[in-house]
């Protein structure tokens, strides 16, 4: 089964997104911030990660650069999510070695369809 | 005597009652006894057996100078008669030489009078129309008379011909001796205008300086301090007082001094206020009654003083003390006293008058800080406030998604797991749970963009754009919609689909709301797409069109159609869905890409859309071309375009001029100050400039005087776009045009229009006479001609240098330098130049003068065959028409 890290430090959305991609048959654990989420790609290598980019502390973006420059986690895909719907978010989050982004509020469809890019090795246009 | 010094086309040369023109009148007495007296001598010449000739020698001599002057008045061309008489007499006295024989003392008096008369009445024109004559006849006669030059030679001829001589020689001297007194005279009352000139020019140097201080500087101080040294020269001041009205406290209050015992004076009366109700107080009186006083001795008034005066006069006692009072828009807002504390001074009516008008300007400087001040601080407000609401937004937009997330989410989960234990009562209120919210999160973004567009904090992203990828993208999207209420999309493109670049993400938005609408209100129909690219005067175009079949509007719904919040009406909303907001964004990332978004439409028809956008936003917004390689249309910059150069320093301002004014296809520099302002101009040479006049450090005044003084930037049209409402000041410093901010689009660009081609407009008209000039110069000003106006050559060569005007208008006859040195200079010196000379003239063109002006001159107009306002028409006929220069 795919195993789905994600990390957000809301709790309704960790639950609510974690519940229905539990339903589109993934595995989801959640993290609530960004040395959490450090510790379990280590510890559960996840297939893919779900990035919130305004965390608690360190924020996504860093996060993302960290995992990005360990050559062991280089090649798990991050997607980015974020509230922010400009087009430099978007810009930013790429710089910051996302392999992908998304806005909230999650359109699952849309959410889902490239994370099924990412698995495959491609990523969609958003 | 030049036949052109006077404006001749308005002496009417027809008509039996028409004024004899000079060129008869003039010499018709003169002819009477020159003609009268020579038939005389060659009467008494002849032999007595030679009756009949003697008799109509006589006959001639008495009968041809009226009977020529008659015929040139009733004739109606006095002129032509009068130049023909002259020939006439020039034939006449060969003639008579012929008859006597050439005998060689009445010939030499005859040909002396000939020659003399020539030169007297008209140079060496009128010389050879005389002499010409004179030697044909003779030449002609010569071999048939029998030549002697001896006869003749004593008696009473000779003592005639000596007589003759005698009296006409006298008569020239008086003519030269009248002529010198004339000069004379002339000269004498132009040195004393010249005086009063001169007197006059020193008031307005003195009162330029002033302005200059006035207009570079808000510190009152400072305008006082020059007010004081300025009136030294009319009357001695060495203390300035300023005195402010407090309409809320009725009463005056010191602001400050300067100049003796002024520091002194300023602390120890900054607290000091005096009641407007003081009424014998000479500063309430001032500004009570709006007028100036003058107390030539103070000790001596000092006994009938108020106690405040008294007391300000304890302070620092003066000799002499002016008040003036200080008004903006004839209300009295302050008092300016003037005091010498160690001399009486005296002023007559004059001086008072000088310095009245000096005190003016210490009013425009109140006036220039205090507007200063209050735009500062409005402009300091609307910061404040506009960063506090781009804040609010960018807060607004990250709390109310976050909701929205978990509203959307939760709803939708549950729809699906509803859908799973096939709870289906459940679903269809969870579908409308679902629909609401998603219409909430639509409603939300919409009118957070429409509010990042009207707080101006939407930035355009410019990137290449695959039009073929775009049109699938844009298609998939819609197809949803389109396909739900049974329409067909078509998709046609008209052009190369390369080198356009525009915001991608904005552009999608922007075709895939009017895309939707159409499909929205359109059933079992067709919904065009049409892309065209085109070039347009000098820059690419990107048209799309969205064309439905579908219900149409009425005149009052297109009217209304892209106002945020005004659907076609309140049920359209209910039926057919959307936030209404999506046209008005529509519009306003159109007009922020330099583009519009028009719609026509009929209601029960259909309606159409149409975007029209620069293909390239890179080359039309930027100052310096992308240099991307890959992009085709980069250096299609309108080349026509004229360069105008933006100086003001405020950000909002200048972005919003600049985007109109590239939009029209303008070169557009920008500047934040004076300093910078300056650089540019000169580096750059922009066609014209748009000046802002209050701006820190520099402020525009004193810009525009720095340009109007610097000769390689002076001619330059500078136009005033300012909050200041004072217009006569800035035409005084030179400004060509002057408006009040906010800008009127439609004002701006037709002054822009109007100066973007100042060589076109520029007239230069040189001629010598008063009237005749400010007539012309009148009537191309009428006809909206940028006119100047030099007196003769020598002016016109100074003034063509500097103006290098498109037109020349050009008198012949003309002091100095005349209209063909004029030209013959003009061509040598500026070889390349292609003005076109008009030549205007009253002077009869010789062949030869025709070549001398042979190349050099676009038209020939002459005063005496299109007199007065036809002339005119023929001047601006002829300058209107497009021609190319001979």
């Amino acid at each position: 089964m795919t195993h789905i890290l994600l990390v957000e430090d809301n709790e309704m959305n960790q639950n609510m997104l974690s519940r229905r991609l539990k339903r589109h048959g993934y595995e989801v654990e959640v993290a609530a911030d960004g040395e959490r989420a450090i510790a379990m790609v280590a510890e559960r290598r996840p297939d893919l990660i779900l990035m919130d980019i305004s965390l608690p502390g360190r924020d996504g973006h860093d996060i993302t650069r960290e995992l990005k420059a360990s050559d062991l986690n280089r090649s798990i895909p991050v997607i980015a999510l974020t509230a922010h719907a400009m087009k430099s978010d978007r810009d930013k989050a790429l710089a910051a070695g996302c392999d992908d982004y998304d806005t909230k509020p999650v359109e699952l469809e849309r959410l889902l369809a490239k994370m099924q890019a990412a698995l495959s090795g491609r990523s969609v246009p958003s | 005597m030049s036949s052109n010094t006077g404006p001749s086309y308005a002496h009417k040369d027809s008509g039996r009652s028409g004024r004899v023109h000079t060129i008869a009148r003039l010499p018709a007495v003169g002819r009477v006894y020159a003609m009268g007296a020579a038939a005389i001598m060659l009467a008494l010449t002849l032999p007595p057996e030679r009756a009949n000739q003697i008799l109509a020698i006589l006959a001639v001599g008495f009968a041809y100078p009226p009977l020529i002057y008659l015929v040139a008045k009733y004739s109606g061309h006095s002129r032509t008669v009068g130049y023909l008489a002259f020939s006439i007499d020039g034939a006449l006295v060969g003639a008579g030489m012929a008859l006597i024989g050439f005998a060689f003392v009445p010939s030499l008096v005859l040909s002396t009078m000939l020659v003399a008369a020539g030169l007297v009445m008209g140079g060496r024109g009128l010389l050879i129309r005389m002499v010409l004559p004179a030697v044909i006849v003779s030449a002609l006669a010569w071999p048939h008379v029998a030549v002697n030059f001896e006869a003749h030679s004593q008696g009473l001829p000779l003592y005639m011909g000596a007589g003759i001589i005698s009296i006409f020689l006298i008569y020239v001297s008086y003519l030269a001796n009248y002529t010198s007194q004339q000069l004379i005279g002339a000269k004498r009352s132009l040195e004393s205008r010249n005086d009063q000139v001169r007197s006059q020019a020193n008031l307005m140097a003195s009162m330029n300086r002033v302005a200059q201080v006035v207009n570079s500087t808000l510190d009152l101080g400072r305008v006082m301090a020059a007010i004081r040294n300025s009136l030294s020269d009319v009357v001695e001041f060495d203390q300035v007082g300023l005195l402010f009205v407090d309409r809320a406290n009725r009463s005056l209050t010191i602001d400050r001094y300067i100049g003796t015992n002024a520091d002194a004076l300023t602390a120890k009366l900054s607290e000091f206020e005096l009641s407007l109700d003081e009424s014998n107080s000479v500063f309430v009186l001032t500004a009570v009654n709006n007028k100036p006083y003058f107390v030539d001795d103070t000790e001596a008034a000092r006994a009938k003083m108020s106690p405040s005066d008294v007391k300000v006069h304890d302070l620092s006692p003066s000799k002499s003390l002016m008040t003036f009072p200080l008004s903006i828009h004839d209300e009295v807002i302050g008092v300016l006293a003037l005091a010498n504390t160690e001399n009486h001074v005296s002023a007559g009516e004059e001086e008072l008058n000088v310095i009245s008008r000096h005190v003016e300007f210490v009013a425009t400087a109140i006036r220039n800080a205090r507007m200063y001040e209050q735009i500062k601080s409005a402009q300091r407000d609307a910061n404040a406030a506009n960063e506090a609401k781009s804040q609010f937004l960018a807060n607004m937009s990250h709390e109310l998604r976050t909701p929205m997330n978990a509203v959307i989410g939760y709803s939708e989960m549950l729809k699906e797991e509803a859908e799973d234990q096939g709870a289906e009562d459940f679903i269809p209120d969870l579908d409308r749970i679902c629909k609401a919210s998603k219409h909430l999160l639509r409603l939300i973004n919409d009118v957070l963009d429409l509010s990042k567009v009207e707080a101006d904090k939407v930035e355009l992203y410019p990137e290449p754009i695959e039009i073929a990828t775009f049109i699938e993208e844009v298609s998939n999207g819609v197809r949803p919609i389109i396909e739900a209420n049974g329409n067909t999309l078509e998709v046609d493109t008209h052009g190369e689909m390369t080198g356009i670049v525009n915001d991608e993400t904005r552009l999608r938005q922007v075709v895939l709301n009017l895309l939707s609408n159409a499909a929205k209100f359109t059933h079992d129909g067709t919904i065009r797409l049409l892309i065209s690219h085109y070039r347009d005067k000098d820059q690419w175009w990107l048209d799309i069109s969205v064309a439905d079949s579908g219900i149409g509007m009425t005149a009052e719904q297109i009217h209304q159609v892209f106002d945020p919040f005004t659907q076609a009406d309140a049920s359209t909303t209910r039926k057919y869905g959307g936030t209404g907001l999506g046209l008005a964004i529509s519009k306003r990332y159109c007009e922020l890409m330099g583009g519009t978004i028009v719609v026509e439409s009929e209601e029960g028809k259909g309606s159409t859309f149409t975007v029209r956008i620069p293909a390239n936003l890179e080359s039309s917004t930027s100052d310096t071309p992308s240099d991307s390689p890959g992009i085709a249309h980069v250096q299609e910059l309108p080349d026509t375009g004229a360069t105008i150069l933006i100086i003001d320093d405020d950000r909002s301002a200048r972005d919003l001029m600049q985007r109109l004014l590239v939009r029209e296809g303008y070169r557009v520099l920008t500047a934040e100050g004076g300093k910078t302002g300056l650089e540019l101009a000169r580096e750059s040479r922009p066609d014209v400039i748009t000046l802002d006049a209050l701006m820190p450090e520099m402020d525009g005044w004193t810009v525009l005087g720095e340009l109007k003084k610097d000769p390689e930037l002076s001619g330059i049209p500078v136009v005033m776009v300012t909050f200041v409402d004072e217009p006569s000041k800035g035409f005084a410093l030179g400004a060509s045009d002057y408006m009040t901010k906010p800008v009127e689009r439609s004002e701006l660009l037709s002054i822009l229009n109007r100066l973007g081609q100042p060589e076109e407009r520029k007239v230069l008209v040189i001629e010598d006479d008063d009237d005749t000039r400010e007539l012309i110069c009148r009537w191309l000003e009428q006809e909206h001609w940028e006119v100047h106006r030099a007196a003769d050559g020598r002016e016109g060569l100074v003034q063509f240098g500097s103006l290098r005007p498109a037109v020349v208008v050009l008198d012949l006859m003309m002091p100095e330098i005349d209209g063909f040195e004029f030209l013959a200079t003009l061509r040598t010196e500026f070889p390349d130049d292609h003005s076109r000379v008009i030549v205007v003239t009253a002077k009869e063109l010789f062949p030869e003068d025709l070549e001398r002006l042979n190349g050099s001159v676009e038209r020939i107009i002459h005063k005496a065959r299109a007199p007065g306002e036809q002339l005119l028409q023929e001047i601006s006929r002829h300058l209107s028409a497009d021609r190319v220069p001979v």
